[in-house]
Formats: C-alpha cells, sequence, structure tokens
C-alpha cells in the first residue's frame, strides 16, 4: 500500500510540475483552464496519497543519491505528514477548480501559476522531507515561491509592503529552523530525520530545549503564534484570493507541522514545561487573534486574524498534548494531538473557502470593506450560500465541522486535572481562553457575514453586485468537505487515530469510538458526543417549521405594509454598522486597542441634522511600536553609528590598516611571552 | 599533457589581449574575451579532472604547482572569467554603440582584462610564494586599469584609492611572506626551497613558531585587504561600483578568491605548529566582515555598492567557515566560495544591464524592472533570493554548512552570533533590490542601445542555472574536488 501511495504522491508532484512548467500556457483561456485543471488533478492525487498514508499508519523512507558532507537526498512517508498532505491536496484541488475563472489570462497570470505550482511542489516536499537538507530547501522555496505568490500585482498599493513583511519575517523564522536543526543535526550526527529521532535522547537536557524553543519560535514565525504574526493581516489582504487561501490554509499549517514534527517526533516528548510553554502562547495567540479579528471592516484581513486566532487553539490543544505526554497520560496526549490535527484540517477547508469567496466578492463588488457590501445574501445568492457555510464551520457552530474539533479541544482541556495540579491549572486557564475567543469568534462571523451580506447593500457597488459567473466548483469541494469532516467525524477519528497511532504510539480508537457513531473522547464516565446524530437532530429540528409552512401553505395569506414607525423609507445608512456592532468590544478592550478615534462633522447642530459625518478609527498597532520598530530602530542606528568607518578618506583607510598591524604586532608579542 | 592544460588556462585569455589591436573594435574584443574565457574555463575543467584522478602537477621545483586546491578554485576563477567575458561583450557593443567608449578605450579594456584574468588563473598555478606574491600585485594592476576606464572624476578617484589601499596591503603580505622564509631557515632546504609551499607543507611541523604565528598574521592583514576582511576593506565599495560591471564582476568573483587562496595556502602551513591559532584570527575578521557587510547594506541606495558589501559579507562567511574548520566549515567555505562567484557574476552582470538602461547606479531611481525589462528584472529577483541564500540555490547548502560547522565547534554560541547577522543581511540587501524589481515602472528608463539583450542574458541565465542545479545536487566530480581540495591542505 506504501507503494502505491508513493507513486500517487510523485503523481501530484509531476502533475504539479507540469503545470508550472506549461505555466506560459496560461496567457490563454484554454491553456490557463488546462494549467488549473492539471494543478487540481495533482491535487486529487495528493488527497488520495496522503489518505492512504494516514490510514495505514507506517513509516517509509527512501534515499537518492549517496551521502555526501552536505547530504543525501532522503524522501520519506510519515503519517503525522500524511494528514497535512491530504489538506495540502484538497486545497490544491479546490483552487485548481477555482482559479480558472477567477485569473485573467495573461503572462501575469502565467507567472502566478508557475510561482503556484512550485509552491505547492515545495510544500509537499516539506511534508516528505525526510532529511534536514530536503527540509530546509523545501520550507524556504515554498516561503520564496509564496512570497511571489502575494506579488502577483506588485504595481498595487500595499502588496510590495505586505510581501515584504512576509518574507523578512519568513528569513527570520527560517534563521532560527535552520539554527534548530543544525544544533540537533550536530549534537545527534546526522542530517536523517528518522535517525535524528531515534538519538535525541541521547541529547544533553539543554540543548534539547534549545532546539525546542528555536523550533517554536521560527515555526511560530510561518504560523502566526503572537508576537510573531504581523505578517499574516498585512500580505493575506494584498494577495490573490486563491493565493491567500493558500498561504491561510496551508502555509501556517505547515507551521504548525514544524511544531509538531519537533514536539512529537525529532524530540519526542519532552519536560512539562515546553507543554506549558507552547499552550500560553497558543492561548495568547488565540485571544488576541480573535481581539483584533472582531473590530475589523476589511474582510481579509478579518479573515487573516482570524486564522491567527485559530492557531492559537490547535497550538494550545498541541502544548496540551505535550502536557498530557509529559504528566504520564499517554492516551490524553495522543488524543489531544488528534484534536489538534483535527482543528488543522477543519480550519484549513473553511478557511480557505472564506478566502476564495472574499475573493469573489472583492471582484463583484470592487471592495474588501464590509461596511461598504450589504445585502449580498439576495444579490449573490449562491456565494452567500457557500459562505455561509464556511462562516458557520469557522464560527464553531454544530453541526459543522469546526465544532467538531473545538469541542474535541474542550473535552481534553478539561481533563487537566488529571495531571500535576499547578499544569492542570494552566490547562483550564486555557480552556477559559479558548471559550473566550470561541465567543469571540461567532462574534466575528456575526458581524463578517450579517453586515457583509444581510440587510440592504450600503453602497452603489454592493447593489450592483451580481454573481461574477465564477463557477462554484472549487468552493463547493470545499463545503462539502466541511460537512464531510463533520458528518463523518468518526471516519475522520479512525484516520486521525491511525496518525496519533503512528506518533505516539497509543491506540485510541476503542476508548474513543465504542459504537459505531458516538465518540467518548476521555473518559466513560465524562462526556459523549455523535456528530452524525446531532447533525441528523439538527436537519430534523428544523425540518418542524418547514413542515409547518407546507402545511400552512394553502391558507389565505393577507399582504400588508410592515409597522415602519413613520419611516417614509428605509436607507442603507439607517442600517446598524459594522463599527457599531464591534464597539462594545473597542470599548471593553480598550486598553488593548488604545484606539484613536477621529470624528468630523459638517455642523454640530444639536437637533442632529449634522450633515455629512467623518469618522476615523485606528487602532494602536500594539506589535509593531512596541517589537518590532525597536528592534528595526536599534539595528538602524547601530548601522548609521558605522557609517562614518567609509568616510572616502583615503588617509583614514590606510590608519586603519596600519592600526590593525599594530594591533596584530602586539597580539603577537602578548602571546610570544 | 597536464602542463598544456594548465597553461592553455591562462594562456588563452591572454592570446585574446591581442584581437583589440589587429583592427576590430567592441565586437571582436568582446567575442575573443568571451571565447578566451571559455576555452580557459574547458581547460580548467579538464585540468581538475586529470589532477583529481592523478597527482598534483610540479615543474621546475615548484614554481609551477597545481593540486586539487589549485585546480578548484582555477575552475572557480576561469568561469568567472567565461560569464564576465560574456558580459563584457555586451557592455562593449552597448558602450560603443552609444559613443560612451573611444577605441582606444576599448582596446585598453580588451587588453587588461585578458590580463587580470590571466594573471589570476597564473597566480592559483604557483607553488612559489613569492611569485604568487608578484602575480597578485601584477593583477592588482590590470584590474586598477579596468576599476578607471570610465575616466569620470568618481571612477579615477576610485582607482587610486584601490591602487593605494591594495599596495600598502599587498605590501604587508610581502612582510609576511618573508616572514614564512624566515620561519623556514632552519631546515635543510636549498633557499628557493623555501618559498615553495609544497616543500614548505611537507616540512611543515618543524617550521619555527614564532615567526610563523607573525607570518600568518601579517599574510592574512595584507592578502586580507585583497579579499576585503573588515577592516581592510575600504576599498572595494568604491571599485566595484566605479568600474564596469563585467569589470566588477571579475573583482568580487575572482580577485577576492583569489586572495583567498592565498591565505588558505599560509593557513595550511600553520596548523601542524600553532593547532587552531590561525583559526581562532580568520574568525575574529570574518566576524568583523560579516558584521561590516551586513551593516554597512543598511540602507545603502548604490546598489553596486550594495553588492560590494554582500561581497564583503561573503568573504567574511568564507573566512568564518574557514575558521571554524573540520571537514564541513572548510566544505562549506569552498563550496561557498564556488556558489558566491557564479552568484555574485550574475548580479554584477545585471546591475550592468541596469546601469545601461538607466544611466544611474541609484536604486531608488528604478523602479518596475519587471515590466520595463522582464528577464533583467527576473534574473536580479532570482539573484537576490539566490546570493542571500535562499533554497533552491547553491549559495543555502554552503551556508547550512557553515552554521552546521559553528554549532559543531566548541563556541557553539557563535552560531547565534552569526544567524542574526545573516538575517540582517538578508533583510537590508532584499529590501533596495526587490524594490528595483517590483512596482510600477516609472522614471527614465532608455532602452538598451544594443538590439540584442538575448546574447546579454546568456550569461545570466547559464550562472543562474548552474547555481539552481548546484542547490539541489552537488555533482560528483566537483564533491570529489573540494574534498581532495581538503586533504591537499590538512
Amino acid at each position: 500500500m506504501t507503494g502505491v501511495a508513493a507513486i500517487l504522491l510523485l503523481c501530484a508532484a509531476v502533475l504539479w510540475l507540469a503545470a508550472a512548467s506549461f505555466a506560459f500556457l496560461a496567457r490563454t483561456r484554454a491553456g490557463l483552464a488546462a494549467c488549473a485543471a492539471t494543478s487540481a488533478l495533482g491535487g486529487t492525487a495528493a488527497v488520495a496519497g496522503g489518505g492512504i498514508v494516514a490510514l495505514h499508519g507506517t513509516e517509509a523512507s527512501r534515499t537518492i543519491g549517496a551521502g555526501n558532507v552536505v547530504g543525501a537526498v532522503t524522501l520519506q512517508l510519515s503519517p503525522l505528514a500524511a494528514a497535512f498532505i491530504v489538506l495540502l491536496g484538497l486545497i490544491a484541488l479546490a483552487i485548481g477548480l477555482f482559479a480558472p475563472r477567477y485569473h485573467r489570462p495573461g503572462s501575469g497570470s502565467a507567472f502566478y501559476f508557475c510561482v503556484y505550482n512550485v509552491a505547492l511542489l515545495a510544500s509537499l516536499g516539506v511534508l516528505v522531507a525526510g532529511n534536514v537538507v530536503v527540509f530546509l530547501v523545501a520550507w524556504e522555496s515554498m516561503t520564496v515561491f509564496s512570497y511571489l505568490l502575494i506579488m502577483r500585482h506588485h504595481q498595487w498599493r500595499g502588496v510590495m509592503a505586505g510581501g515584504f513583511l512576509f518574507l523578512a519575517l519568513g528569513e527570520a523564522g527560517f534563521a532560527l529552523i535552520v539554527a534548530a536543526f543544525a544544533i540537533l543535526s550536530v549534537k545527534t550526527g546526522t542530517l536523517d530525520l528518522a535517525a535524528m529521532a531515534a538519538r535525541s535522547h541521547a541529547v544533553p537536557g539543554a540543548w534539547r530545549s534549545t532546539v525546542f524553543v528555536l523550533a517554536l519560535i521560527g515555526f511560530g514565525f510561518k504560523a502566526g503564534l503572537v508576537p510573531l504574526h504581523i505578517w499574516l493581516p498585512e500580505a493575506h489582504p494584498v494577495a490573490p484570493a486563491d493565493g491567500s487561501g493558500f498561504l491561510s490554509g496551508l502555509v501556517i499549517k505547515l507551521g504548525v507541522y514544524g511544531i509538531m514534527l519537533f514536539a512529537f517526533q525529532l524530540l519526542a516528548g519532552g519536560p512539562m514545561w515546553w507543554g506549558v510553554l507552547a499552550t500560553v502562547i497558543g492561548a495568547v495567540t488565540a485571544v488576541v487573534g480573535v481581539l483584533y479579528a472582531v473590530i475589523e471592516e476589511d474582510f481579509k484581513r478579518l479573515l487573516a486574524f482570524h486564522s491567527v486566532e485559530n492557531i492559537g487553539i490547535i497550538v494550545t490543544a498541541t502544548g496540551a498534548a505535550m502536557m498530557f505526554r509529559a504528566g504520564h497520560q499517554p492516551a490524553l496526549g495522543a488524543y489531544m494531538l488528534l484534536a489538534a490535527i483535527y482543528h488543522t484540517v477543519n480550519h484549513g477547508t473553511y478557511k480557505t473557502l472564506l478566502f476564495l469567496e472574499a475573493g469573489v466578492v472583492e471582484h463583484a463588488t470592487g471592495t474588501r470593506d464590509l461596511d461598504r457590501l450589504g445585502g449580498l445574501a439576495r444579490l449573490m445568492p449562491r456565494t452567500s450560500v457557500v459562505t455561509l457555510i464556511g462562516t458557520l464551520g469557522i464560527a464553531g457552530l454544530p453541526p459543522l465541522n469546526g465544532f467538531v474539533s473545538e469541542w474535541l479541544i474542550f473535552q481534553g482541556l478539561f481533563q487537566g486535572f488529571r495531571i500535576q495540579p499547578l499544569a492542570g491549572v494552566v490547562l483550564v486557564l486555557a480552556g477559559a481562553a479558548l471559550a473566550l475567543s470561541g465567543g469571540l469568534a461567532v462574534m466575528a462571523f456575526a458581524h463578517a457575514y450579517g453586515i457583509g451580506f444581510l440587510g440592504i447593500p450600503r453602497s452603489r457597488a454592493a447593489a450592483q453586485a451580481r454573481e461574477t459567473g465564477q463557477p462554484l466548483a472549487g468552493a463547493a469541494v470545499l463545503a462539502g468537505a466541511c460537512v464531510a469532516l463533520s458528518l463523518g467525524a468518526p471516519a475522520v477519528l479512525i484516520a486521525l487515530g491511525q496518525v496519533a497511532r503512528a506518533v505516539t504510539g497509543v491506540q485510541l480508537r476503542p476508548v474513543l469510538l465504542p459504537g459505531k457513531l458516538t465518540i467518548i473522547p476521555a473518559h466513560l464516565n465524562f462526556a459523549a458526543f455523535s456528530p452524525t446524530y446531532l447533525a441528523v437532530f439538527l436537519v430534523g429540528v428544523s425540518a418542524v417549521p418547514l413542515l409547518i409552512y407546507l402545511v400552512g401553505r394553502g391558507a389565505r395569506t393577507r399582504t400588508v405594509p410592515v409597522w415602519d414607525g413613520g419611516m417614509l423609507r428605509f436607507r442603507p445608512r439607517m442600517q446598524y454598522t459594522g463599527a457599531a456592532f464591534a464597539n462594545p468590544i473597542k470599548v471593553t478592550f480598550g486598553r488593548l486597542y488604545q484606539p484613536e478615534f477621529h470624528v468630523e462633522r459638517a455642523s454640530d447642530d444639536p437637533a442632529g441634522r449634522s450633515g455629512p459625518v467623518r469618522y476615523d478609527f485606528h487602532v494602536l498597532p500594539l506589535f509593531q511600536r512596541y517589537l518590532y520598530d525597536p528592534v528595526v530602530a536599534a539595528v538602524r542606528s547601530l548601522a548609521r553609528f558605522v557609517r562614518p568607518l567609509q568616510s572616502g578618506d583615503v588617509n583614514l583607510y590606510l590608519l586603519y590598516i596600519f592600526l590593525v598591524v599594530v594591533i596584530a604586532y602586539l597580539f603577537y608579542l602578548i602571546q610570544s611571552y | 599533457m597536464t602542463l598544456t592544460l594548465a597553461i592553455l588556462t591562462w594562456a588563452l585569455p591572454l592570446a585574446s589581449a591581442i584581437v583589440p589591436w589587429v583592427g576590430t573594435r567592441a565586437r571582436g574584443t568582446g567575442i575573443a574575451v568571451a571565447a578566451g574565457g571559455a576555452g580557459s574555463l574547458a581547460a580548467a575543467i579538464t585540468l581538475a579532472a586529470r589532477i583529481v584522478s592523478g597527482h598534483p602537477l610540479k615543474l621546475l621545483g615548484g614554481l609551477v604547482y597545481v593540486d586539487s586546491l589549485s585546480a578548484f578554485f582555477v575552475v572557480t576563477v576561469a568561469l568567472v572569467v567565461t560569464l564576465a567575458g560574456w558580459g563584457s561583450y555586451s557592455y562593449l557593443r552597448a558602450e560603443e554603440e552609444r559613443g560612451e567608449l573611444s577605441p582606444l578605450q576599448v582596446r585598453l579594456y580588451g587588453t587588461f582584462f585578458a590580463a587580470f584574468a590571466a594573471l589570476m588563473l597564473a597566480a592559483l598555478q604557483t607553488g612559489n610564494l613569492g611569485l604568487l606574491w608578484v602575480l597578485v600585485e601584477a593583477s592588482t594592476l590590470a584590474s586598477a586599469v579596468l576599476v578607471a576606464l570610465e575616466a569620470r572624476a568618481t571612477s579615477l578617484e576610485a582607482a587610486w584609492k584601490y591602487i593605494i589601499i591594495s599596495s600598502f596591503g599587498v605590501t604587508i603580505a610581502l612582510v609576511g611572506t618573508l616572514f614564512v622564509y624566515y620561519s623556514a631557515t632552519s631546515l635543510h632546504l636549498s633557499p628557493d626551497q623555501r618559498l615553495t609551499w609544497p616543500a614548505l607543507f611537507a616540512h611543515a611541523s618543524v617550521l619555527q613558531a614564532p615567526s610563523l604565528r607573525l607570518a600568518f598574521l601579517l599574510v592574512l592583514i595584507g592578502y586580507g585587504t585583497k579579499v576585503g576582511l573588515a577592516p581592510m576593506h575600504t576599498w572595494l565599495p568604491d571599485a566595484h561600483s566605479e568600474a564596469p560591471s563585467p569589470a566588477s564582476a571579475m573583482l568580487s568573483a575572482a580577485l577576492l578568491n583569489t586572495g583567498m587562496y592565498a591565505i588558505i595556502r599560509i593557513q595550511a602551513l600553520t596548523t601542524p605548529e600553532l593547532g587552531r591559532y590561525a583559526n581562532d584570527v580568520l574568525l575574529i575578521f570574518g566576524f568583523a566582515s560579516v558584521l561590516i557587510g551586513a551593516l554597512f547594506m543598511i540602507g545603502c541606495e548604490n546598489f553596486k555598492r550594495l553588492f560590494a558589501y554582500s561581497s564583503i559579507e561573503h568573504m567574511g562567511l568564507i573566512a568564518v567557515g574557514l575558521g571554524f574548520g573540520g571537514v564541513i566549515g572548510i566544505y562549506g567555505a569552498l563550496l561557498l566560495t564556488l556558489n558566491h562567484a557564479i552568484g555574485k557574476s550574475v548580479l554584477f552582470l545585471t546591475s550592468g544591464e541596469v546601469v545601461l538602461r538607466y544611466r544611474t547606479r541609484d536604486a531608488s531611481e528604478v523602479r518596475g524592472l519587471l515590466q520595463v525589462a522582464p528577464l533583467t528584472g527576473l534574473v536580479l529577483l532570482l539573484g537576490t533570493l539566490a546570493i542571500l541564500g535562499s533554497p533552491p540555490f547553491g549559495v543555502f547548502l554552503s551556508e547550512f554548512t557553515i552554521v552546521r560547522a559553528s554549532f559543531a565547534g566548541q563556541a557553539s554560541w557563535l552560531g547565534f552570533v552569526l544567524l542574526p547577522l545573516l538575517v540582517v543581511a538578508f533583510v537590508a540587501f532584499a529590501r533596495t533590490t526587490l524594490g528595483m524589481v517590483f512596482g510600477s515602472r516609472q522614471g527614465r528608463a532608455a532602452g538598451l542601445a544594443s538590439g540584442s539583450p538575448l546574447v546579454g542574458a546568456v550569461p545570466l541565465v547559464a550562472g543562474l542555472g548552474l547555481l539552481l542545479v548546484l542547490g539541489v545536487w552537488i555533482p560528483g566530480g566537483l564533491n570529489e574536488l573540494i574534498l581532495h581540495s581538503m586533504r591537499s591542505i590538512t
């Protein structure tokens, strides 16, 4: 079976490579469609290949080329990576179906498609890397090609800055990852990941901890852990919709993969404080991310901040898994890892879906500003329905997939009392933080969907919005996946249970899934849940009003105007605005936002007829100002400080050499005596 | 046969010096220079293959001495000469058509380019440290003419600084060489053998330690001036910025390496007597160079100066790799030498295209290169990523190997110093060049005078392709060559 999987993944790689090589065809519409179809086909192959490996639950590796000083090329199939490969394939499939209509044929699109397919290939490379050098080459290639993806419309305002932030922070993270791998490879004396994992327990504890912290921060840059997340809200809005979907759906997830790779495979467990560190960072990330998401008016920035939140949830769960493992609760550890991966896959599906649909909305209306949208539910019904599915998923509402995985994570966090008390408290606090962020996430998406899609159009652009003719297939695949990941939760658990077993050695299935459709997360007397029955129940409940409607349809109806309190006409401006919706949060968390308001009125007429009012609201860029700017300023001032060295005066230059000779001679004399 | 090949490597470029004087102008000169380089490269590769599989070539009591290390550097330099020679063809034709270069200037360029290349290639093939010194000094003089070629006030000043500082430095190297001679006086060697590297290396464990120590310090400072190790690097930015771009490529990618070659030779002599003494000194100068290179890249708007500072940084990294030593340290340093040579040639040749188009060296006046000249823009983009150590280009593999060496050493904290500097260099460098590549077209973008942009693109694409190959696959022959080179100095 592993052979079949390897062939399928090879097919995926070849197809993506072909799509990249023949991307120049994308100058014509037919060529663009062929290119995207090839890419989508590659995605399908990756889903199948990854699925087989995940279900099979065995590792396999293959080395090509003789080892030299720099390192051989080793590829491996591991169940942990397989879960991410499935996600990669799914996203590639959806984007491949989505892209042909979204992009305009031309040389810019051709370049974009080439870059995008190489980025897919590089991501696959990260996931099948069996050796440090392959991993790093694939990793940084992924960064570089994702950067080029963001630069698709580099002439537009803000694109250069957003893209550069991504690249620069990516490089900073990469340096830390390189350090982590370099230390581990030096201390274990191998570049092969499997051998490294086998020998890492012999590395001294201080070095193991250094490696872990370096990896957590390094991959955290890519994943978007607070305070390393600042590239997400800048880079996502400026990328094309499918590019943002790829970034949020996959690239940041590979950061999570990196953390899991180090925590569970390469270092294979560590002291309790590693888990505590990850949990705390994750919880802070979740809360901060959602707090910024909930007040955001730009749809894509909102989604980006929300990705930060979800990464926080996933890392919290990962940290909890590490804590359970360190606290001698291997079953709970394996369970939390499973929940973390489950949430990763879920988030990848609905976030990609939402980014794709945000792109459709932007094409239809020319804006991403929620306060200039409105009424799209009626004008763009298909888009709205698909978006609603994604929104329900992302808000963690039953019966969709976001709810299932978040519920699993909560159930795990509540088991915190089973390990030592202090660590248990951390888990409970993390659970509280996630509960807060979950609540705010519902609010954020009530904001996004309510303001953007419901009501009546708030601008002329929104009023003229029509379906762009964007085929539904791409988004429908993801929406279908959302539903399947929820209704088919038991099947997903079986597959991910295999992954968790391969990583941690604990067989979860008999405890987790005693019956066919009921999940018992942790303990028999704690809680049980069946997403399938829940969905059936909810659909059943919603059938009741439908039934009443159908039964009562025959009765005579009388149509009269709604009582409107004497208003002549309902105007868009009378609607609740996004700014107003978010205002309670802005006030409550004013200390975090430190907002700047600017209100300009044409007149101060007390009767309220003030004429046009201009309202500006700016949130303090906390992390830029207090973390990044000082670092940049320090390096800059150091550069300014040394600048006089290169004054252009040749006498001075000769003096340097003379001084060096003198110092060297003194050095020599000291050494001689 | 081996001797013939060795002679061909430098005689072919030298022969191309005749062409400008027999009538034809830019076109013929360019073709001759490029052909000389290509022939030299072919000879160098064959030579390297023979040396690796056979014995070092030693003739005239070591006056001619070619071992694997020499062969490795000869291949590197010949490759640079080939790329820069091809770049010269486009440069000369464009400048001649525009009337910027007089026939005399074209002739001077052809002659001194050829002489510069031949002298460097010859310097790498002698075992006599005195002759090595003579050839390196002569190559300085030949290249100074190239720096001054365009005869602006600034380029004359740069050439003048270059000669003064380099000569001062090389004089110190001469004193160092004398101390090497002195350290061998107690040996039973004939006087000429006391400056012959193979003979000295064979007796390295009985050289006099005190004078050897002083010799290494002086040689490092002296040749370090050529290499551009801080704080002796001060001539580099001016000279690189003012020289015609193919000549800048030769300076940065070939001349600096020749200086480094001399340092490696002397370092190899010190190891048996002095242990890690030379390594520590190399580490100090290497780190200083990386630091200075990275800091000066911040806010540097002249893109040719920027590339020069990047060369300082990379030479520092090579010195750091040599300083860490061990198999991975030296391997990484040698691999970086080759990769940096290719990458920097590509970048300087690209900068030449940009200068021809925009008539400026100021990065803030260049925007939207991807739109104005897609190929040049793309090469600048990929070349930037390549030289900054982004995979999948070759520089990454070598830098990663050096980083590994840094953590393998006793002072593993040095790795934590090195990595932030590389990040600073990345951000500062990329900020400037990516600003040139992207954005919308603005300012005065004059069309390229020469009607053959494709010819100009060949060395750029070839260089990038080579870097890409070296980034994913190190050919067995190259691996062997580097391993043999290491064996010949340890």
